[in-house]
C-alpha cells in the first residue's frame, strides 16, 4: 500500500502563497507555515540521519522538545523545521530521505 | 562588546495558558510585563492557532477552556505587554539575573524584579523497537499540525499509548476530516469507570469528556483497550505496525499480535512537566508520581522557595488547561498584592474561590494521572534493540547493562552510556528512564534524581553567546 503522505486541509482561510527551495526543488507553501508543515505537505517525511546509527528520522514532538527535524536553512544547520516559518526563497537542506511522491 | 540589558517589573517565562492569563490581570492592573515565549506565536500547546500570517482558523472552537484562552491571548495585544516571540531562557542567576536568547541571534541580560515561571509540560513516551521511524509522532505534534497548520499528516492515523489526550486528537484528526484506523489505550477500561464521580463534579470536563465520545463514536472511531504498538517497522519509514493484548501483568501476550499496515502512528503516553527553568533558579523540585514526576513545589500563592519567584500551570503538576488558567490567575494576583496594589476584602474573596477551583481541578488531576499509567511490566520488559535516547542512539541493552553495573544516576548514565547528552538535552529520554528506573528499582528504592541542569538550558548557538564573552 503506497503512502498516501500529509496534505492541506481547508480548515484555515490560506492567505499568501509561496515558493521555496527543498533540496533544490521548488516546493508550495503559505506564509505563516512552518518549515514541517511545508515539507511534510510536500512528502518529505524523512528529514535526518541518526547521528551514531545515521537511521533515518522525522518529527517527533512536533513543539521543539525533540530536536528530531533538524534540517539546514538558508545555510545554518541543526534548525528545528518546527519552529521556524516558511519564508519566500528560502533555501531548505534535509539531510536525508527523497520526497513521497513529486510536489 | 557591551551586551544589551534590561530591568522588567514582571518577567513571564512562557506564553500557553498560564502566561497569558497572568499577563492580562497583571496588564489590565497597569503593571509592565515582558512575556518570553519560545515559539513564535503566542499560546503554547494547548492554545494553538495559525499564525496570522497563515490565515484564519475555519473551524469551529468545540472547549470552552480554549476559546476563553483565546480571547484573552488576542486582548494581549492592546496591553502593556512586551512579546518576546522566539525567545529561550538560556541561564537564570541570583536574584532573577536571566539570560535570554531572542531570534537565535543575541542574547541579553533581563532583570526581573518578579519572575512567573509557567513553561508548561512535554510529552512522555513509552519506547518500542520502530519508534524512530519517520511516520511515528507524537500525540501533540498531530494536534499541532492539525490545529497550528491545517496539516493531516496522513488519510489514516493510529494513535495508540495512554489518556484522554489521545481521544481528544484522535476526535481533532476526524473532524478535519482524516481516519483514524484505531486508538489503542493500553489501560483497561475497568480502571475508567472509577473516573465518572469525579467527572460529575467539574461539569466543564464532563461536558468536554462527552463531547470527545459523542465525535468519537459518530464517526466510529475503534477504541481497543488494554491494547498496546509492540513493534513498528519499515524501510526507513513507517509501514506497518504490531500490536498485541496485554495480560492481567501488562505483559503483551504473544499469540495475540497482529500486523496492520500503518503510515501515522500518533504516540501519547501522558505529560512531564518542564522543571529546568525553575531548577535553573534555584529551586528543588519534589517527585510526586500523581502529578507527572518531578515537579516544582509552591505555597498558596504560586511562590516557590525563591523570594518574588512563582510558578504556575504544568509545572507545578500535571493538570490541564483549566488548573493552568486559575494557578496563571493565583500568581497574577499574589504578585500584584506583593507590589502592594491590589488589597481588599474582595480581593481576599477572590483568592479563597479561586484556592478551591484550583483544588478541585487537581483533586481530579491526581485521580485522572494515576489512571493511565502504563504497567510497569513494558517499562521492565522494553526489548534490548528499542532505542531510548533518539539523539545518541542508545539503546535499552546498553541501559540496562548499565543500570546493572551499578550506574544508577542520570550523570553516570551520561558518562558511561551518552544517554542525555544529545541536542535535547535529555528531555525526551529522561522520562523514559525515569520510568524504566522505577519499574526495575525495588520496591520503596527512591526516583531516579531529576537531571542536574545548566546554562544554557537550551542548544545556542555561539554566534549569539559571542557578545556576551
Amino acid at each position: 500500500m503506497p503512502p498516501t503522505g500529509a496534505r492541506r486541509i481547508a480548515t484555515i482561510d490560506r492567505r499568501e502563497r509561496i515558493t521555496l527551495r527543498v533540496n533544490q526543488r521548488e516546493i508550495e507553501a503559505y506564509r505563516g507555515e512552518s518549515v514541517l508543515a511545508a515539507l511534510l505537505a510536500a512528502g518529505f517525511w524523512i528529514l535526518r540521519r541518526s547521528t551514531a546509527r545515521g537511521e533515518c528520522r522525522g518529527p517527533l514532538c512536533g513543539m521543539g522538545v525533540c530536536y528530531d527535524c533538524l534540517v539546514t536553512i538558508d545555510g545554518r544547520p541543526h534548525q528545528r523545521a518546527c519552529q521556524v516559518e516558511v519564508a519566500p526563497g528560502m533555501e531548505v537542506t534535509v539531510a536525508a530521505g527523497e520526497a513521497l511522491r513529486d510536489p | 562588546m557591551i551586551p544589551e540589558s534590561r530591568r522588567d517589573e514582571v518577567v513571564i517565562a512562557g506564553g500557553g495558558m498560564a502566561g497569558i492569563v497572568a499577563a492580562s490581570i497583571l496588564a489590565t492592573a497597569g503593571v509592565p510585563v515582558l512575556l518570553i515565549d519560545e515559539n513564535e506565536h503566542l499560546g503554547g500547546q494547548y492554545l494553538r492557532s495559525p499564525s496570522p500570517a497563515l490565515g484564519p482558523s475555519l473551524g469551529r472552537e468545540h472547549e470552552r477552556e480554549r476559546r476563553l484562552g483565546l480571547e484573552l491571548a488576542a486582548e494581549l495585544a492592546g496591553h502593556k505587554v512586551l512579546l518576546l516571540n522566539n525567545s529561550r531562557i538560556l541561564g537564570i542567576y541570583p536574584d532573577r539575573e536571566l539570560l535570554v536568547e531572542t531570534d537565535g541571534q543575541r542574547t541579553m541580560a533581563v532583570h526581573a524584579q518578579f519572575l512567573l515561571l509557567a513553561p508548561g509540560a512535554r510529552e512522555r513516551f513509552l519506547p518500542f523497537p520502530g519508534w524512530t521511524l519517520p511516520g511515528v509522532l507524537s500525540a501533540g505534534a498531530l494536534q499541532t499540525l492539525l490545529k497550528g497548520q491545517g496539516i493531516l499528516p496522513a488519510e489514516s492515523i493510529v494513535l495508540a499509548g495512554s489518556g484522554l489526550f489521545l481521544l481528544a486528537a484522535a476526535a481533532e484528526t476526524v473532524r478535519a476530516g482524516g481516519k483514524v484506523t484505531a486508538v489503542l489505550e493500553a489501560t483497561p477500561f475497568a480502571r475508567k469507570l472509577g473516573l465518572l464521580r469525579p467527572l460529575l463534579a467539574l461539569p466543564g470536563k464532563s461536558a468536554e469528556g462527552l463531547g470527545l465520545l459523542a465525535t468519537l463514536l459518530a464517526h466510529r472511531v475503534p477504541l481497543r483497550h488494554r491494547t498496546v504498538v509492540v513493534r513498528a517497522e519499515g524501510e526507513g519509514r513507517l509501514e506497518r505496525i504490531v500490536t498485541a493484548r496485554l495480560d492481567d501483568h501488562g505483559k503483551p501476550i504473544a499469540t495475540s499480535e497482529q500486523t496492520h499496515p500503518c503510515e501515522c502512528l500518533a504516540l501519547g503516553g501522558g505529560f512531564v512537566p518542564n522543571i529546568e527553568l525553575a531548577q535553573l533558579a534555584g529551586i528543588e523540585p519534589v517527585f510526586n508520581p500523581r502529578r507527572g514526576g518531578w515537579v516544582v513545589p509552591v505555597a498558596d500563592s504560586q511562590e516557590t522557595k525563591v523570594d518574588h519567584v512563582y510558578a504556575a500551570g504544568e509545572i507545578t503538576g500535571i493538570g490541564g488547561a483549566a488548573k493552568a488558567r486559575i494557578e496563571g490567575e493565583i500568581a497574577a494576583r499574589a504578585i500584584l498584592r506583593a507590589m502592594g496594589l491590589g488589597q481588599s476584602d474582595e480581593e481576599d474573596r477572590l483568592r479563597a474561590r479561586l484556592r478551591r477551583r484550583q483544588q478541585r481541578q487537581v483533586a481530579f488531576a491526581d485521580r485522572f494521572n494515576t489512571r493511565f499509567v502504563f504497567p510497569a511490566a513494558l517499562w521492565q520488559d522494553i526489548p534490548d534493540e528499542t532505542l531510548l535516547c533518539r539523539c545518541e542512539d542508545v539503546s535499552m541493552s546498553e541501559v540496562r547493562q548499565a543500570l546493572a553495573a551499578g550506574y544508577t544516576s542520570l550523570q553516570s548514565l551520561k558518562t558511561v552510556v551518552r544517554v542525555g547528552m544529545g541536542e535535547c538535552q535529555g528531555r525526551t529520554c529522561g522520562p523514559i528512564l525515569q520510568e524504566v528506573f522505577a519499574a526495575i528499582a525495588p520496591e520503596g528504592a527512591p526516583p531516579l534524581p531529576p537531571p542536574t541542569v545548566r546554562p544554557p538550558v537550551k542548544p545556542a548557538a555561539l554566534e549569539s553567546l559571542a557578545n556576551f564573552f
